[in-house]
């Protein structure tokens, strides 16, 4: 092997990675069919420590067929107080080997079944990194970073990043420019054991640039954000751990939209009434800011019961919302506020030596919200949203078989219920979905494999939402098309393809797609509002990864 | 001195065989004290270099005390021995292809041998102790006073696209957003104060502060980019300020270091301090550096190998774009910069390093080009334009003789080239007004101009720097100090070649015209005589121990520094300061140094100061306007005031400062506590000269609107009164008294956390004068021109103080193993306040301007009599309360982290919470930051592009 062979490989096992991250700021995180979380280089187990994942906050997403297993992408899923419960406390504990993987990722998406605040077509160009390794007898590191690059057709209403969380409050106009966003993240973790303690900590940050091109009325906007968390375990007896750790996390989003030359109009949302529009004459602008502030405590507990890794968790976090348009020192704003509560259980049992892998996970979070507005007193909203979700996979690697499989099985319940006291109306949305995935590989020679994948699942709502004919322009415009679209039957469908080729052992280089498609289902009559179409993914990748 | 006196020197230094006595008159002499001087050698320093991960011995490193030109080259064994270290502390420096730069503090005993062995890393990121800010304790190269050294390894780590930004790890300076946004000028202890007319303490300073680039001085000083007084379109540039840093990349300087306190006699042209640059050279590992943000764009290039034994090249190369406003404006800055270096060693022996050749030659050649463009947004802001192109080339040649760490001589050559075009264009509209084009004074029938035009102006311009220095410097021991004595020269002309200030003179640049002001005329700036400076200084740097342990050291200087009345340096003296400069450094134990230094500095004026633009005044004689243009008659009477003042000169500087620092070496730990007191005077400023013209007025021989023909005046005037004027004189009007404190306190890495803390703190107050008469802001000058008013207001200068307390924490998280570091850092802005020392009632007025020019002063006992009713108003622009800003943070975020192959990648986030700041309030002034920015830069050696092929 070469000196400079030798140092990649060497360096590689220090380097941070990436790439869950990119679900953060992607398009494809909210707007796709495809699963939110990263795929190249892990899939959603891998991100559930981050301490930038929300805090009272269930964003609404598309529905989305579970993910493929990733046979040759990734390493199996892991489980644990760290990878599960997020405790960095266990992150010592849980890391025993090192990994590296680095990425660059192009996804586009395209189709007209969408919502209003939903571009058309999107694309986003982004490179990654990601890695864990041991630091000496009693430590361990992990640390991933991300910087990618987006646009957005000029179909989209939305002036902020992320228009579909939980919050009543969003701001939109009717500029419709084609929008370039940079984005960049960055999230580590550092854990340490002593005796039967482990400490560690979580840090990260990710920031973004968004900005109109080609058009007459400048929309300009940036957000960052920033989480920590803390964690402590302790070592009982029967192979019992305990954890408890604790996060923070602060998002900033600021967005001006510019006359410039042409004026706009804006409108800013305020739940489900039906605000009037807001000119912006030549020369001036609207501002908006928003600044969420959550925090959030968990407990935690690891066993291992029957040969089987076994971990339960729960969570209380709390979250403080405050928007405003006033430039001014404490300045009058809306107001959402919302407390959370999360439990779970994750389980893993292997069999022959790990040849057989089964893990399963299930976890119910359940947010309630209220909400005030600057221009009233009083509540002006509530809302109750929750989401249960199972997770089950299983993954045969068979020895001296050049075929393994993966198959996994997922049934997500969602409900979601708002109640907006202004412009007094009531809406309802319970849905099913399950999905399931199958994957294929196959090992051609020593150092080539391919491997391919088929997910699918069934969106049922079932859906209590104002008539739309019978409310305001704004209304019509904004909410109801998306009402409609989460009270419409769909079906999410994706597959994906996979080559591997393995330079050396421990280095394998990946090219990787996966494409996902939406369309509705439903066999009544059209409703007005609601979008109509399909709904498409493609997610192209290619990497390295070093390690196990 | 006094001026006859300087003309008698400077006709006595005509004759060349006295100075070249005595620049090499030392050298000769100091033959005579070789072997005095061989006995002067200090504590030899030994040790072994070797390979951080293999522990292999390196051979071919180079070891170096940063103080000092002692150096050794490891052999086969990776064996060193340095001799003539002087004992105390001291920066051991060591260096190898491939490796990166170790630094590493270590205290040279009294008596003895020291053993220092060297494990060196291949990526600074995984050395246990590498410095990623600001040492300020260290001392520049051949300078006692005090300084911030900036390493490779912190301006690698520091998220810079220039200079600029490096020098944000200096106490006192603001942070600012990566990128090259805006005009970027540095001003060293100096407080934000500005006049209500604009003038301010950052022009003042960053013309004062000097950069010194590879060895030889930039200069600003033939920067005539400004557009004429009466311009209404304004044009991007850093004329009349210091040297735009823009121009120089981050990702190509190798050291800065920065002199805040008393430079050495060898420095010369500044009042508030000294930055000295120097790029990447040498056998330098080649690498790539792109930097992603999304507002700018840099790719950069560096690599440097020897040829042959005697010969090393060197090549860096940067590109880079920012964008202003995207989004918004199509606005942008770009930047392209090559450096070529060449050094040949000749009449070394084998082994040795290039410092102790017998003869070094160093060459660069640099090429450097910076825009900044405001394209026409034709829906936008139509017919508005502006840009501002620099394109120059700098040669410097430096050569020297007989060995470093011996005595030897230092001539260096260099001639600086810049194309400077700037240009700016908008969409004027104004009513007909009478105009003439005159050129020379006289009276002139003139015409109506009117309606909307498109006005552009260009200012092209053609800096040139000749810059030449002989220096010897030798070592001697006398009184049991070991002396370090230095004797210079040096030599400057400045000039302009460009065709200068154009604009169609039928479209000007401006619309307002009362009828006296006329329009700005075009201007050459070859025109411009050349200036010329030349410059004699002696300096001796001694130490010696007084007692066990205790050492004493001192840096004595004199500088004569000459502004010749001509073009040439055989021109008499206009204008010459004697500079006496002393720092004094007492060592009480071998951690502790208690330091002092006084001394003055002088700077010259600009070019633009020396020979600034003709004054033009058109008085309307006649304006007869008809809806017949055929009927028309516009007569005016052209005159032309020149501002120039003879008796223009250096601004002086007289600093003085005192300071405690304890460095307790290999811990990290330092402190750093220095006061100090800097008082500019004969700063340069603009004073308002009274004056008056005559009108002539005019009987007209018809004066039907009918005729179809213009009336004709009748001669000789029927009467002729006279208008004021104020002539705009460049003048040394300014002082500036600035005093502070700046603290820098450096922690040892906590273990636990692995986390090492800096603090770096400064207070400066600082009190901008202007002395002179003051008609104050928003007058109506044009009023009382035209006689409506009969006599005007004026006020004997101002007096304003800004004061600002600025605490940069950095915290530096390490993990050599994971060759990680995290740095955040929080700027924290206690105080920043600007008050007025001048009052502004009713009653502040000193008394009133005539018609004729007349200065009538009022006696304060009278200004509340009846009779000055007219003239008494508050002053405008002085401030009743202090200008308060609220006190506020903002946090910036770094990590870097390697990458494969010796690569690195970096991350950077400015005021990464997006903080807004604070808005102006009841009682405070608002203070708001920029918006977050952040980016990513990756570093790929060659070697990592190579591996893959």
């Amino acid at each position: 092997m070469s000196p400079l062979r030798h140092a990649l490989l060497n360096r590689t096992r220090f380097a941070i990675t990436i790439v869950a991250l990119v679900g953060i700021m992607s398009p494809g995180r909210a707007q796709s069919p495809l699963p939110p979380d990263s795929w190249v280089l892990g899939n959603a187990w891998m991100s559930t420590w981050t301490p930038l994942s929300p805090i009272g906050d269930l964003p609404r997403r598309f529905p989305a067929a579970p993910p493929v297993p990733g046979l040759l992408v990734a390493p199996a899923p892991r489980m644990g107080l760290f990878w599960s419960a997020g405790n960095p406390g266990a992150l010592a504990a849980e890391v025993d080997s090192a990994y590296a993987g680095f990425a660059v990722h192009h996804v586009a998406l395209t189709g007209s079944y969408h919502r209003p605040l939903d571009p058309t077509d999107a694309g986003t160009t982004d490179a990654s990194a990601a890695g864990w390794r041991r630091l000496g007898t009693r430590g361990a590191a992990l640390g991933r970073a991300t910087m990618g690059r987006s646009t957005f057709d000029g179909s989209t209403f939305a002036v902020g990043v992320d228009p579909y969380t939980s919050s009543p409050g969003i701001t939109t106009d009717t500029i419709t420019s084609q929008v370039g966003r940079s984005s960049a993240a960055l999230d580590g973790a550092l854990g340490w054991q002593l005796g039967g303690w482990g400490m560690g900590l979580t840090a990260g940050y990710n920031a973004l640039d968004n900005r109109s091109a080609h058009s007459p009325r400048a929309r300009t906007g940036r957000a960052a954000q920033f989480g920590g968390a803390v964690g402590i375990t302790r070592a009982l007896p029967a192979s019992l751990v305990l954890g408890v750790h604790g996060r923070g996390l602060r998002r900033v989003e600021t967005t001006v939209t510019s006359a410039n030359p042409q004026t706009a109009t804006i409108y800013q949302l305020a739940g489900y009434d039906d605000v009037p529009p807001i000119d912006v004459p030549l020369g001036q602008q609207f501002y908006r800011r928003v600044q969420r502030d959550g925090s959030a405590a968990t407990v935690s507990l690891g066993a291992h019961v029957l040969g089987a890794a076994i971990t339960l968790w729960g969570e209380r976090g709390v979250m403080h919302e405050a928007q405003t348009s006033m430039q001014s020192n404490n300045p009058r704003g809306d107001v959402w506020r919302t407390r959370a509560d999360r439990t779970g259980a994750a389980a893993q049992r292997g069999w022959r030596d790990n040849r057989l892998l089964v893990s399963a996970k299930v976890e119910r979070l359940q947010i309630d919200g209220s909400g005030a507005r600057a221009d009233l007193s009083g509540t002006a909203w509530l809302a109750r949203e929750n989401q249960t979700l199972v997770q089950t996979e299983a993954r045969l690697v068979p020895a001296g078989s050049h075929w393994s499989a993966a198959g996994s099985f997922a049934l997500e319940r969602r409900t979601s219920s708002a109640n907006d006291y202004v412009a007094t109306l009531y809406t309802d949305v319970r849905s099913w979905m399950p999905g399931g995935a199958m994957e294929l590989a196959f090992l051609f020679t020593p150092r080539a494999a391919v491997a391919a994948g088929y997910a699918m699942a069934a969106y049922y709502p079932l859906a209590t939402i104002p008539k739309g004919e019978t409310r305001g322009p704004a209304f019509q415009r904004f909410l109801a098309p998306e009402l409609e679209f989460y009270g419409s039957r769909s079906s999410p469908r994706a597959f994906s393809l996979t080559g591997r080729l393995t330079v050396n052992p421990g280095t394998r280089l990946l090219l990787a797609l996966r494409h996902g498609s939406l369309s509705p289902t439903g066999s009544g009559a059209p409703t007005p509002f609601a979008p109509s179409g399909t709904r498409a993914a493609t997610d192209l990748a290619i990497a390295v990864t070093v390690g196990r | 001195m006094s001026a006859p006196g300087v003309a008698r020197l400077t006709r006595s230094f005509r004759s060349a065989g006295l100075a070249g006595a005595l620049i090499f008159g030392p050298i000769l002499a100091a033959q005579a004290h070789a072997q005095e001087s061989r006995s002067a050698r200090g504590i030899p320093i030994t040790g072994v270099v070797r390979d951080a991960s293999s522990g292999a011995p390196l051979v071919g490193a180079i070891v170096r005390l940063e103080e000092g030109d002692h150096t050794a080259v490891t052999d086969s064994t990776g064996s060193y021995r340095l001799t003539g270290a002087l004992p105390g502390p001291q920066i051991l420096l060591v260096r190898r292809i491939a490796y990166a730069p170790h630094r590493l503090p270590i205290t040279v005993p009294a008596a003895g041998t020291l053993t220092v062995d060297v494990r060196m890393p291949r990526v600074a990121l995984t050395l246990e102790k590498v410095v990623v800010t600001a040492d300020a304790t260290a001392r520049a190269h051949g300078e006692l006073g005090t300084a911030s050294v900036i390493g490779q390894d912190a301006i690698a780590n520091q998220t810079a696209a220039s200079l600029a930004q490096i020098l944000e790890l200096v106490p006192g300076v603001p942070l600012s957003a990566p990128g090259l946004d805006g005009t970027q000028q540095i001003s060293l202890r100096a407080a934000p104060a500005v006049f209500p007319s604009g003038q301010g303490t950052s022009s003042l300073g960053s013309f004062g502060t000097l950069i010194i680039l590879d060895g030889v001085p930039l200069s600003n000083n033939a920067n005539l980019q400004s557009a004429g007084a009466r311009s209404e379109i304004g044009v991007p540039t850093s004329a009349g300020g210091g040297i735009d840093l823009r121009r120089i990349p981050a990702s190509t300087i190798e050291r800065v270091e920065v002199i805040r306190g008393i430079p050495s006699a060898r420095y010369g042209d500044l009042t508030q301090g000294a930055i000295v640059v120097d790029t990447r050279a040498g056998a330098v590992r080649p690498e790539l550096l792109a930097r992603y943000d999304p507002r700018t764009l840099e790719v950069s290039a560096v690599g440097g190998r020897a040829v042959g034994d005697a010969q090393t090249a060197t090549l860096t190369a940067d590109v880079a774009q920012t964008k202003l406003a995207p989004g918004v404006r199509d606005d942008e800055v770009t930047r392209f910069d090559l450096t070529l270096a060449h050094r040949a060693t000749l009449r070394r022996a084998p082994g040795a390093a290039d410092e102790q050749a017998g003869l070094v030659l160093d060459s660069r050649l640099e090429v450097f080009r910076l825009e900044q463009n405001s394209p026409e947004q034709p829906t936008v802001r139509p017919g508005a334009t502006s840009f501002n192109r620099d394109h120059g080339l700098r040669l410097i040649e430096r050569l020297r003789l007989g060995a470093a760490d011996e005595r030897h001589l230092q001539l260096s050559l260099a001639l600086d080239h810049t194309t400077q075009n700037s240009g700016a264009s908008q969409l004027k509209s104004r009513g007909a007004l009478p105009f003439t084009d005159r050129l020379v004074e006289g009276r002139a029938i003139g015409h109506y101009l009117g309606g909307q035009y498109r006005a552009t102006e260009t200012l092209d311009g053609v800096p040139w720097l000749l810059y030449g220095r002989a220096e010897s410097e030798f070592r001697s021991r006398r009184l049991d100090f070991d002396h370090r004595a230095r004797l210079g020269a040096e030599l400057r002309r400045e000039w302009n070649s460009g065709p200068g200030y154009q604009f169609n003179i039928e479209f000007p640049p401006q619309t307002n015209f009362n009828g006296v002001n006329g329009f700005d005329r075009p201007r050459r700036y070859d025109a411009v005589p050349p200036m010329a400076t030349s410059a004699l200084y002696v300096d001796d740097r001694a130490v010696r121990e007084l007692g066990a342990g205790v050492w004493l050291e001192a840096q004595a200087g004199l500088r004569l520094e000459t502004l010749h009345s001509g073009s040439t340096w055989l021109s008499g003296a206009r204008n010459a300061v004697l500079q006496p400069r002393l720092n004094v450094q007492l060592s009480p134990t071998p951690w502790l140094r208690l330091r002092g230094g006084a001394g003055r500095t002088a700077k010259s004026p600009s070019l633009d100061q020396l020979d600034p633009a003709r004054q033009y005044y058109d008085v309307v004689n006649v304006n007869w306007y008809t809806n017949d243009p055929a009927g028309r008659l516009a007569v005016l009477t052209t005159s032309i005031r020149d501002p120039r003042n003879r008796n223009l000169g250096f601004a002086i500087s007289d600093k003085r400062e005192l300071g405690v620092e304890a460095d307790l070496g290999q811990t990290g730990a330092a402190l750093s506590l220095v006061g100090f007191s800097d008082k500019l005077s004969r700063g340069f400023g603009v004073r308002s000269l009274p004056g008056f013209l005559l009108r002539e007025h005019f009987q007209l021989s018809d004066s039907s609107t009918t005729s179809g023909r213009p009336p004709q005046i009748i001669e000789p005037a029927s009467s002729v009164d006279t208008v004021p004027i104020l002539i705009d004189q460049p003048a040394n009007n300014i002082a500036l008294a600035s005093r502070g404190l700046e603290l820098t306190l450096s922690t040892p890495v906590l273990p636990l956390v692995r986390t090492k803390v800096e603090l770096q703190g400064a207070y400066i107050s600082s009190e901008f004068t202007f002395h002179g008469l003051d008609v104050g802001v928003g007058t109506d000058f044009g009023s009382f021109q035209q006689g409506i008013t009969r006599r005007l207001a004026y006020w004997d200068g101002f007096s304003r103080v800004g004061e600002r307390a600025l605490l940069t924490t950095r915290l530096v998280h390490h993990e050599p193993e994971l060759g990680l570091i995290v740095t955040g850092t929080f700027q924290h802005t206690f105080h920043e306040r600007m008050h007025d020392i001048t009052t502004g009632d009713t009653l502040s007025f000193a008394g009133y301007l005539t018609r004729s020019g007349e200065l009538v002063a009022v006696p304060a006992a009278s200004r509340g009599d009846p009779q000055y009713a007219d003239i008494r108003r508050a002053r405008v622009g002085v401030l009743t309360n202090p200008d308060v800003r609220a006190p506020d943070w903002v946090f910036s975020l770094q990590v870097s982290k390697t990458l494969p192959l010796e690569g690195k990648l970096s991350f950077y986030a400015w005021n990464a919470f997006d903080r807004l700041g604070t808005f102006a309030g009841a009682t405070l002034a608002g203070r708001l930051y920029a918006p977050v920015r952040f980016g990513a830069d990756v570093t790929i050696p060659f070697a990592a592009l190579t591996a893959w092929r």
